[in-house]
C-alpha cells in the first residue's frame, strides 16, 4: 500500500512537468478570426471608476452606444496600487491595449519602449483630435521628440480655486471683503479673535486653504509659490524658490501664523468640512467643494444664515494682485498610452474611438448621457439638464480624452456658474515642472521633500527667516539644484519655451 | 498569601497601564463606531471628533447593505477564507508532520529549502510570471494557492508535532497503524490548539487579501472586500479633483469600516481560549 503511494505521487510530480499553460500558442489563431468579423475589444486601465458604473454591460448605454457608433467594445479594467500592478502586468506581458499615465510615467515607458510612438499619425488620424483641442500645449505627451500619450483636454484644480470668505460674518463684523494680503490678515484676525458667530464661544478660525497650496494666496501675492517650480522670467528659467521677494511672502505667512489665525489642520485635512460647519472663515479652496447644490444644502443644514463670497487674486506691497496659485499647463495625468504591442486591427480601432469621443455626439454622451433622458435640447439648440441628469453620473469614465470644460461645467453646475467664471479669470503663475526630466544624481522626492519641510519651519518660525540664502546654498551643494536649474534651461530652450 | 502593601500598590500600577492601554485601543473603535451612526452635518457641527453618538442613524448602513458592490465582495471574502483556511491548513499539516518526523531522508536539506524561501523571495514580477504560466490569473485560485503554505506557520506547526511524546507513536505502530493513521487517529485529536491558532492565522490573512487581489484580478466580480473597501475610501480623496463627483460621506466610509471588520470581531471570541493556548505551542521550551 505504501509503495503504491509513492509509485503514484512521483507519476504525478513528474506528469505535472508536462503540464504547461499552452493558451499563448493557442491564442492568436482564434483572435484573427474574432477581429476581422465582430466589434474589436480595447482593454482600457483605468484607476477608478465613477460610482454608479452600472456592473452589466446591458445597461451601459454608453458601451452600447460607443459600440453601435465605432464598433469598439471598451473593457475597463480597474487597477488599484495603480503604478505598481500595471508595471507588474506589463513585465509580465500583459499590457492592457490603453492605459491611463503621467508624464512622469510616460517617459520610463517610453525609454523601456513599452508604448507606441504616435508622431506618425499626428497629421491624419488624431488631426481630429488635435482640433479638438485646439491648439493647447502637448509638449506633456511629447518625449524626446515623439508623442507617446494621446493628447487630451485637460483641467487643472488650479483652475477652479478661488478665495472664499463668510459673507455674513464680514456683515456681523462690518468689514469688507479683503483686496490686499494686509485685508486678509485683518479679515481673519477678527474671524478668529471676535467671535463672528456670536455663539459666545473661541472656536472660529480665521484662515485656511487646501493642502498644499494653504500658503499659496499669500504668497503668490508677492510673485512667488511655496515650493519647487519652475517658471519662465524675463525670457530665463528660474525657480520660485529664488525669487527676489521670496523672504517677504515667508515672513508675510509667518505673520499670520504668530497671530494664531491660521487653521492647524490646513496641512492635513481638506478644509471642505470645516467651512461647511462654519469653523473657517475664509479659506483658499475649488468651487467645486463649496458651491455645488449638495455642498450648499450642507451649508445650509448647519446654519441658515451661512453665505459665502469670493474674491481673489490678492495684492501685496510688491505687486497689484499677481495671481493665484501656479498651474503647470503642460502636465497632464491620466492620459492614454498605447501599447507598444498593440495589433494594426486595435490600433485602427483606438482611432476610430478616439474620433468618437472627439465628435459632438460623443462628447455630448460622454459628458451628459443620453439625450431625451439626461439631457434635452429646445427649439433653438438650447442645451440643459434634465430631472434624471444625475443617474449619468458614471459616464464621466468614459472621458477619456478629457471634455470642453466651459460648456461641461456651464450645462452641470448652473447653480455655481458664477464662481467658475471666477476661477477662471484668475491669473495663475505658469509652471512647467511635469516637462523636466532630472538629471542623473538628481533626487527629485528627496529634494522636494526638503524644500517643502523647510519653508514649513520658516513660516512656523522653526529656522530664522534671515537664513534663507544660506538655505538655497544648502540645496545647491547638498542636492544639486544648480544642475536641476541648468538642465530645466537647457530642456526648456528644446522645447522651445526660451530662446 | 499575605498581601503587602508593595503587592497592593504593584497590582493597582499595573492596573492602571493595562486600562490606558485598553482606553488607547478602544478610543479609535469607539470613534468609527459612533461617526458610522452619525449623519455627517451632526459630526461636523460637533466639530469633527465626536465619541458619543447625539443623534443616530442607520441610513448609512442601509445603503452600504444595499449597494451593489457589497455583498458580492463580501461573499468573495467569505469564500476565500473558509475554502483557503481549509486547504491552508491541509497543505501545512501534510507538510509540518512528514518534517517533524527524525527518520525522514533528505530531512535537513528540504528544511534548509523551506527556510531560504522565508528569507528570499523571488519578487513580485518573477511571481506574477509563474502565477501567469500555470493560467490561473483571473481566477479565484490566484489568490489561494500561490500563497498555499506560510512557512512561518509550518515551521510553528512541526515544532509542535517534534514535541509531542513519540511513544505515543511507537505504540500505535506497533499495533500495526499505517503512517496516515498515525496522524489522523492521534497527532490531529493532540494538535487541537494549534490547528485553532493556525487557522486564525490564515483566516485573517485571507480576510485581508489585498495585493494578490490588486496584482492577479481583474474581474471586478472577484475582487475581496478589501479591495472594495479601499475603492471606496480612496474615491473620496481623489474625487476632489473631478468637479462632478459627489464623494461618499465619512459616516458611509465608516459604515462600511465596521462591516467589513464585524465577522473577525464576532469570531474572534468562540475561538479565544484556543488561541491563547496555542501561541505558546510553538515555542521552544526547557
Amino acid at each position: 500500500m505504501k509503495r503504491m503511494i509513492v509509485v503514484l505521487s512521483v507519476l504525478a510530480a513528474g506528469l505535472s512537468l508536462f503540464a504547461n499553460g499552452s493558451a499563448e500558442t493557442a491564442a492568436p489563431v482564434v483572435q484573427k478570426t474574432i477581429e476581422s468579423t465582430g466589434p474589436v475589444e480595447l482593454t482600457i486601465a483605468i484607476k477608478s471608476k465613477n460610482n454608479g458604473f452600472p456592473e452589466n454591460v446591458k445597461d451601459d448605454y454608453a458601451y452600447q452606444q460607443i459600440l453601435a457608433k465605432t464598433g469598439v467594445a471598451v473593457n475597463f479594467q480597474v487597477i488599484d496600487d495603480y503604478y505598481t500592478a500595471l508595471n507588474v502586468r506589463i513585465a509580465g506581458g500583459d499590457c492592457p491595449d490603453l492605459f491611463q499615465c503621467d508624464s512622469p510615467h510616460m517617459r520610463t515607458f517610453a525609454d523601456n519602449g513599452e508604448i507606441l510612438d504616435l508622431t506618425k499619425y499626428k497629421n491624419k488620424e488624431l488631426s481630429n483630435l488635435l482640433k479638438w483641442i485646439g491648439g493647447a500645449d502637448i509638449n506633456a505627451f511629447v518625449h524626446g521628440g515623439k508623442l507617446y500619450g494621446i493628447p487630451k483636454s485637460y483641467v487643472n484644480s488650479a483652475t477652479y480655486t478661488l478665495l472664499n470668505v463668510r459673507q455674513d460674518w464680514l456683515d456681523k463684523l462690518g468689514l469688507t471683503v479683503p483686496k490686499t494680503v494686509d485685508d486678509v490678515y485683518k479679515v481673519a484676525y477678527a474671524f478668529t479673535y471676535n467671535d463672528p458667530d456670536g455663539n459666545g464661544k473661541n472656536d472660529t478660525i480665521g484662515y485656511s486653504g487646501k493642502a498644499p497650496y494653504g500658503f499659496e494666496p499669500i504668497a503668490n501675492a508677492y510673485d512667488t509659490a511655496l515650493g519647487n517650480y519652475i517658471i519662465v522670467r524675463d525670457g530665463k528659467v528660474t525657480n520660485t524658490l529664488s525669487q527676489p521677494h521670496m523672504k517677504e511672502a515667508l515672513a508675510e505667512c509667518k505673520k499670520f501664523v504668530d497671530a494664531k489665525i491660521v487653521d492647524p489642520d490646513m496641512y492635513t485635512t481638506s478644509p471642505r468640512d470645516k467651512a461647511i460647519s462654519g469653523t473657517i472663515g475664509l479659506v483658499s479652496m475649488e468651487w467645486s467643494l463649496l458651491y455645488k447644490q449638495s455642498y450648499q444644502d450642507q451649508v445650509r443644514k448647519v446654519n441658515p444664515q451661512a453665505k459665502w463670497s469670493f474674491f481673489g487674486p490678492l495684492a501685496s506691497e510688491v505687486s497689484a494682485a499677481a495671481a493665484l496659485l501656479p498651474i503647470d499647463p503642460a502636465s497632464s495625468s491620466n492620459f492614454l498610452c498605447v501599447s507598444a504591442d498593440i495589433s494594426p486591427e486595435k490600433l485602427a480601432a483606438v482611432f476610430r474611438l478616439v474620433d468618437y469621443l472627439t465628435s459632438e455626439e460623443g462628447s455630448m454622451l460622454v459628458n451628459f448621457g443620453l439625450k431625451g433622458v439626461h439631457w434635452d435640447e429646445d427649439a433653438n439648440g438650447v442645451r440643459s439638464m434634465t430631472k434624471r441628469a444625475s443617474e449619468a453620473n458614471y459616464v464621466a469614465t468614459y472621458q477619456l480624452l478629457g471634455r470642453d470644460e466651459d460648456t461641461y461645467l456651464a450645462m452641470k453646475f448652473k447653480e455655481a456658474a458664477d464662481q467658475v467664471a471666477y476661477a477662471k479669470k484668475m491669473p495663475h503663475i505658469t509652471v512647467y515642472n511635469s516637462l523636466i526630466t532630472e538629471p542623473e544624481g538628481f533626487y527629485l522626492d528627496d529634494f522636494e521633500k526638503y524644500v517643502k519641510t523647510q519653508l514649513i519651519a520658516f513660516i512656523y518660525g522653526d529656522r530664522p527667516i534671515s537664513e534663507y540664502d544660506k538655505f538655497l546654498g544648502e540645496l545647491d551643494s547638498v542636492y544639486g539644484f544648480d544642475k536641476y536649474m541648468a538642465a530645466a534651461a537647457e530642456q526648456m530652450k528644446g522645447y522651445g519655451y526660451i530662446k | 498569601m499575605v498581601k503587602s502593601k508593595d503587592d497592593t500598590v504593584f497590582e493597582i500600577v499595573v492596573l492602571l497601564v493595562i486600562l490606558s492601554v485598553g482606553l488607547l485601543c478602544l478610543v479609535p473603535i469607539l470613534y468609527v463606531v459612533s461617526v458610522s451612526v452619525t449623519p455627517i452635518e451632526e459630526k461636523m457641527r460637533a466639530g469633527g471628533f465626536l465619541l458619543i453618538p447625539r443623534k443616530v442613524t442607520f441610513d448609512a448602513y442601509k445603503s452600504v447593505l444595499s449597494g451593489k458592490s457589497f455583498f458580492p465582495a463580501l461573499w468573495i471574502s467569505v469564500k476565500l477564507t473558509i475554502i483557503g483556511t481549509a486547504l491552508n491548513l491541509v497543505a501545512t499539516l501534510l507538510f509540518a508532520y512528514p518534517l517533524s518526523r527524525k527518520n525522514l531522508p533528505g530531512r535537513n536539506v528540504i528544511m534548509k529549502f523551506v527556510v531560504f524561501t522565508m528569507v528570499f523571495s523571488a519578487g513580485m514580477i518573477p511571481t506574477y510570471l509563474v502565477v501567469k504560466q500555470v493560467n490561473l490569473l483571473n481566477s479565484f485560485w490566484s489568490m489561494i494557492i500561490p500563497e498555499l503554505i506560510s512557512v512561518y506557520n509550518l515551521i510553528i506547526m512541526k515544532s509542535f508535532f517534534e514535541g509531542l511524546p513519540e511513544e505515543l507513536f511507537e505504540s500505535a505502530r506497533l499495533d500495526g497503524a499505517p503512517e496516515m493513521t498515525v496522524l489522523f487517529r492521534i497527532v490531529l485529536p493532540l494538535s487541537l490548539p494549534i490547528i485553532m491558532t493556525i487557522s486564525l492565522y490564515y483566516a485573517v490573512e485571507h480576510w485581508n487579501t489585498y495585493l494578490q487581489a490588486v496584482l492577479y484580478v481583474s474581474k471586478n466580480a472577484l475582487q475581496p472586500l478589501q479591495v472594495v473597501l479601499r475603492r471606496l475610501l480612496r474615491s473620496a480623496t481623489s474625487a476632489d479633483m473631478n468637479a462632478d463627483e459627489i464623494i461618499p460621506t465619512e459616516t458611509l466610509q465608516m459604515a462600511m469600516v465596521v462591516l467589513a471588520t464585524l465577522p473577525i470581531v464576532v469570531i474572534y471570541p468562540f475561538i479565544q481560549k484556543y488561541f491563547v493556548k496555542g501561541t505558546l505551542a510553538g515555542a521552544v521550551k526547557g
